[in-house]
């Protein structure tokens, strides 16, 4: 068991990207990918927290968690240095086999299932926050494997929004 | 003695905080396939949620809710709506269909 803290801290503006329509290194702004480290890897996801920091004008900004229907292939890492993954306890082991996460991927971007929104975590980001927390394990959105369907997803923007700057930080762990 | 377990216990709290925004009214919410809670401005939501143990959608609960919710007496667990109808129409919870059983297997 180890949990770690995902967060983009730079306030980026995310861009709206459809589900089912890949992402790519334009429309990755703000968005983030986790893949299983291995084919029995089990990842939980414990807390989600988003900042509006649109600085002046309404900013309808909806962020989706959600399962993808086409996984991301290749290594997964970050585009800038505002994004961080890092483990919440200093003494925690590393991992034999790391949790994938970034929002490039080496050879082919995920796309965000149609079917499977698992947490709608939008926000009006011109002054508004958003949290939410699970109380148990079991109630934890969770990922297993590596497979489509239950091995991959994506935290980022959908779209029919007009989003504005957000930050943001995610907690999991991998089991 | 031991604590008392009860289905509340199991809740996850979702807060999404408007009162120094201008909100998401619910045409807003609508276009964007309700990826956003409609909360007005001025006006800050917290409330508590469950994940349905079928689909693992994050479910926030309704405190004005009238209807019954769906449940499933296998895994002990509220399921949303879409996966209630599911349980209703004769769908049986098991280790391919139940995120619950697939955590119990896996741990």
């Amino acid at each position: 068991m180890a949990r770690r803290i995902t967060s983009q801290n730079a306030s980026l503006t995310p861009t709206g990207v459809a589900d089912t329509t890949p992402f790519t290194a334009v429309n990755n702004v703000a968005a983030m990918f986790y893949r299983g480290g291995s084919t029995t890897q089990y990842v939980r996801f414990w807390e989600f927290s988003i900042s509006g920091m649109a600085a002046s004008s309404s900013s309808p900004t909806p962020m989706l968690f959600s399962r993808d229907s086409a996984v991301s292939v290749g290594a997964l890492t970050f585009a800038a240095t505002s994004y961080n993954d890092s483990n919440m306890d200093p003494f925690t082991a590393a991992l034999a086999a790391p949790t994938p996460v970034g929002n490039v991927a080496a050879t082919t971007y995920p796309q965000r299932d149609v079917a499977n929104h698992l947490l709608a975590c939008g926000l009006n980001a011109f002054g508004g926050v958003y949290f939410w927390r699970a109380n148990r394990a079991e109630e934890c959105p969770a990922i297993y494997g590596t497979a489509i369907d239950i091995g991959d997803v994506t935290f980022s923007c959908t779209t029919g929004g007009t989003p504005g700057a957000v930050n943001w930080h995610i907690i999991y762990e991998t089991s | 003695m031991g604590k008392l377990f009860t289905k509340k216990s199991r809740d996850g709290y979702v807060m999404l905080d408007h009162r120094e925004s201008p909100g998401v009214t619910c045409e807003e919410a609508w276009r964007t396939g309700n990826a956003i809670i409609p909360i007005g401005g001025g006006a800050k939501l917290e409330a508590a949620t469950f994940t349905c143990s079928k689909c693992q959608k994050v479910i926030v609960k309704n405190p004005g809710r009238m209807r019954e919710r769906a449940y499933c007496r296998k895994c002990d667990h509220d399921v949303c709506d879409e996966c209630g109808l599911q349980l209703k129409l004769g769908h049986v919870c098991t280790f391919g269909t139940c995120w619950h059983v697939i955590q119990v297997n896996v741990a």
